[in-house]
């Protein structure tokens, strides 16, 4: 977390997949044991942040019931493959990443220890960012509104104002 | 909202507002704008509802209050923030451990 704080690294939150967006509990990226970590294996789209940054990547563990945990990849990762998405409609600037994501060793420091299933990891988790995301949405439609109330109040047709 | 949290999101509504112009300009060119990053950074609002590990420790209506104002005037900037701190972060501080 401290480097995080300091922006010394950036980190993105891997959940979406190509074939999983809102179904998100049925990610296909896999986890499976080897001696002293894991190896991870799938993809993950629109990931912000993902492009020079480490990545939290959800995958079902195969060892305990395909349950979705978190695991916590550095960005230099072998295998680890983040490629920028262009040519958005909107949120231009983001750099939301397509990820390939093949043989992955994670050491096993770097699973989340409390992450032991989607309802009271990954949901968790969803459930209170969904209120900073409401804000976002807020934000973007009150930015619209004075924009257009701007525009309205100095646009002149007819030689009168429009509003 | 406390004094500080009112103070922080005043702060960044003025940063947001003298950046808008290189914003716009980095939307039209898909530009990640780094450097006005970096002048959030030096506000010291990172690490937002994060408690502990040097963040502010901000309520989440803080928090989101400062994200409001960053989302207002660029929603790839603001977005990015939220993930970073009360998304990505939060995953750590919420379900990792302390190794």
């Amino acid at each position: 977390l401290p480097p995080g704080i300091a922006m010394e690294k950036l980190i993105g939150f891997g959940l979406t997949e190509p074939l999983n967006g809102s179904d998100a509990s049925s990610i296909q990226t896999r986890a499976e044991k080897v001696e002293g970590g894991w190896i991870l294996n799938g993809q993950k789209r629109w990931i912000g942040g993902a492009v020079g940054g480490d990545v939290i990547i959800w995958a079902k563990n195969i060892v305990d019931q395909n349950r979705v945990q978190a695991f916590y990849v550095e960005r230099d990762s072998r295998g680890f493959i983040a490629t920028k998405i262009k040519g958005k409609y909107a949120v231009r600037p983001g750099i939301n990443a397509d990820i390939k994501i093949d043989n992955v060793f994670v050491p096993d420091r770097n699973k989340l220890t409390h992450a032991k299933d989607f309802a009271t990891g990954t949901a968790m988790i969803l459930g209170s960012s969904r209120l900073l995301i409401a804000w976002q949405a807020a934000a973007v439609a009150t930015s619209a509104y004075e924009a257009a109330l701007a525009y309205c109040l100095k646009r002149t047709q007819f030689g009168k104002p429009i509003a | 909202m406390s004094p500080h949290a009112v103070h922080l999101r005043k702060a960044v509504s003025s940063l947001m507002d003298s950046e808008y112009a290189h914003l716009n300009e980095c939307y039209d060119n898909e530009i990640w704008p780094a450097d006005t990053m970096a002048k959030i950074k030096a506000l010291g609002v990172v690490g937002m509802n994060i408690k502990g590990y040097g963040s502010l420790g901000l309520t989440t209506i803080e928090a989101a209050a400062i994200a409001f104002e960053m989302c207002k005037r660029d929603s790839a900037v603001g977005g990015f923030f939220i993930v970073h701190n009360c998304i990505s972060m939060k995953t750590i501080a919420d379900l990792g451990d302390e190794e």
